[in-house]
């Protein structure tokens, strides 16, 4: 068991770059989510009564058909199988158009499901470009589809499903804010603030990305984040003591260069890092970013690598309005210890999924999925299941 | 973008795969058109044997997985 979890790991951290130990992290991680909805698919789809008066009225979950999974490479094992566990659970099956920069781990994917017996047909891969998915989509024989990835691959394939009328689940950006409060236990909020940030190289949508302290903690907020974030290992993923690898395309890397230089250049200040790393592969130094304008790229963008951006606030409604002033609604994370403040975050910040004194972390047992540009459904929990299922009303009266 | 997979850490071109021709791709979509026609049939009991499978060739213990599990995958 041992030696398989260790080999899916190594194919990751090969197409990817994430760190060894966090492949080997996910993959247990998709453990889970096979077991949860084993366990618990029955129960979440089982008929729901409605009291109405007829002889018998009730909701049946009933499956849609051929899924289209169209999937990223940040995290391409698990973004898969939080799709493929509750779709096939609840009878539909897949077809995957996995990121083009992994194929190996998509034909593993297909792989695992045919060796655990499913019917063959119930899980491919498709190796095909993105120009392909509009085709497929528009196919009659394909009922459905989900896509997690940037906003301009959510839009294509959200008028593709438009386009024909058919369902679909949206997970794109995010720009998660991570508020910390003067109530905060500092040292645990800043530890964390590092590893929600740089977490997967500093590749995932959920990830805090924008980091926002009150007034009065943020001086020494900023002075223990900055020696955290500059301590970090980069290096070869495969190394145990590594804290970061490299960006998975030189594409990637391309892009974050310049968002970090224009936003110094509109004003914005660098605590540590802001620059390549001078050796081969994508490799960028943990960044923490200060006095952000509001029009600059950090402000404005997901910037998708290991860069923080720090902002202060003044007070609580000042932070909600920060963290809430962003295209983005995906996460939230809010650090303070007084009950009437937590409330106030649940209730007001725009997020899909706010944590207290915890990052943004997604469970098979929750839903997850956001708000506003962050797109729209959700994924796991009872909800997740269910968004591939016809929701069938039923009316029975006495013949 | 070609369809490869090269390692980010060094730049190293490790193998690349040619697309789906239009017929395999065709073959694929009515093999999955074909298969959930009996497939949506399966016992709740038939699936959940097959997922449980699928979990323990991922390889991970069942005592790994702790409500207080806390990766921050995607």
């Amino acid at each position: 068991m041992e030696q398989e979890k260790q080999a899916f790991a190594r194919v990751m951290t090969t197409e990817m770059g994430k760190t060894l130990r966090s492949a080997v992290e996910e993959v247990v991680k998709c453990t889970w989510v096979c077991r949860c909805y084993a366990e618990n698919a029955e129960s979440f789809l089982a008929d729901e009564a409605v009291e109405t008066g007829a002889k018998r009225s009730f909701i049946r979950y009933q499956p849609l058909g051929p899924i289209l999974a169209v999937m990223p490479w940040n995290f391409l094992f698990w973004q898969v199988l939080r799709l493929a566990a509750p779709a096939l659970m609840a009878g539909n099956v897949g077809l995957l158009k996995h990121a083009s920069i992994v194929p190996e781990s998509a034909l593993l994917i297909e792989d695992l499901f045919r060796r655990a017996g499913f019917q063959d047909g119930s899980f491919q891969t498709l190796l095909i470009s993105a120009r392909e998915v509009d085709k497929i989509l528009g196919d009659p024989r394909v009922a459905a589809a989900t896509l997690t990835g940037s906003e301009q691959a959510g839009i294509e394939v959200g008028i593709g499903a438009a386009k024909r009328i058919k369902k679909v689940v949206l997970e794109l950006g995010g720009s998660d804010p991570f508020i910390i409060m003067p109530s905060a236990n500092l040292e645990l909020a800043t530890s964390t603030a590092v590893k929600a940030r740089i977490f997967n190289n500093g590749q995932s949508y959920i990830a805090a990305k924008r980091f926002n302290t009150h007034e009065s903690i943020a001086e020494k907020f900023e002075h223990l984040f900055r020696e955290k974030m500059a301590a970090l290992k980069v290096g070869d993923p495969f190394e145990p003591s590594t804290d970061v690898g490299p960006r998975s395309t030189p594409d990637g890397l391309a892009d974050l260069e310049p968002d970090v230089r224009k936003t110094v250049e509109a004003g914005a200040r660098i605590l540590t890092g802001g620059r390549r790393l001078d050796r081969p592969g994508n490799f960028y130094a943990p960044t923490v970013l200060v006095n952000i304008p509001k029009d600059s790229l950090a402000y404005q963008e997901e910037l998708f690598g290991p860069v923080a951006s720090v902002f202060r606030a003044k007070d609580i409604d000042n932070a909600i309005r920060i963290a809430n002033d962003s295209r983005f609604g995906l996460g939230a994370s809010a650090w303070n210890s007084i009950s009437a403040e937590q409330e106030k975050f649940i209730n007001q910040l725009d997020a899909g999924m706010v944590f207290i004194n915890r990052m943004v972390a997604s469970d098979p047992r929750i839903p997850f999925g956001g708000v506003k540009w962050s797109g729209h459904g959700r994924e796991m929990g009872s909800l997740g299941i269910k968004e591939f299922t016809n929701s069938k009303t039923v009316w029975v009266e006495q013949g | 973008m070609a369809i490869a997979t090269v390692n980010p850490a060094t730049g190293q071109l490790i193998k690349s795969f040619e697309p789906l021709s239009s017929a395999q791709i065709e073959v694929k979509l009515e093999k999955a058109f074909d298969t959930f026609g009996t497939y949506r049939h399966t016992p709740f009991s038939e699936r959940a044997s097959g997922m449980m499978k699928a979990a323990s060739i991922f390889g991970a213990g069942k005592a790994s997985l702790c409500p207080g599990h806390d990766h921050g995958n995607g």
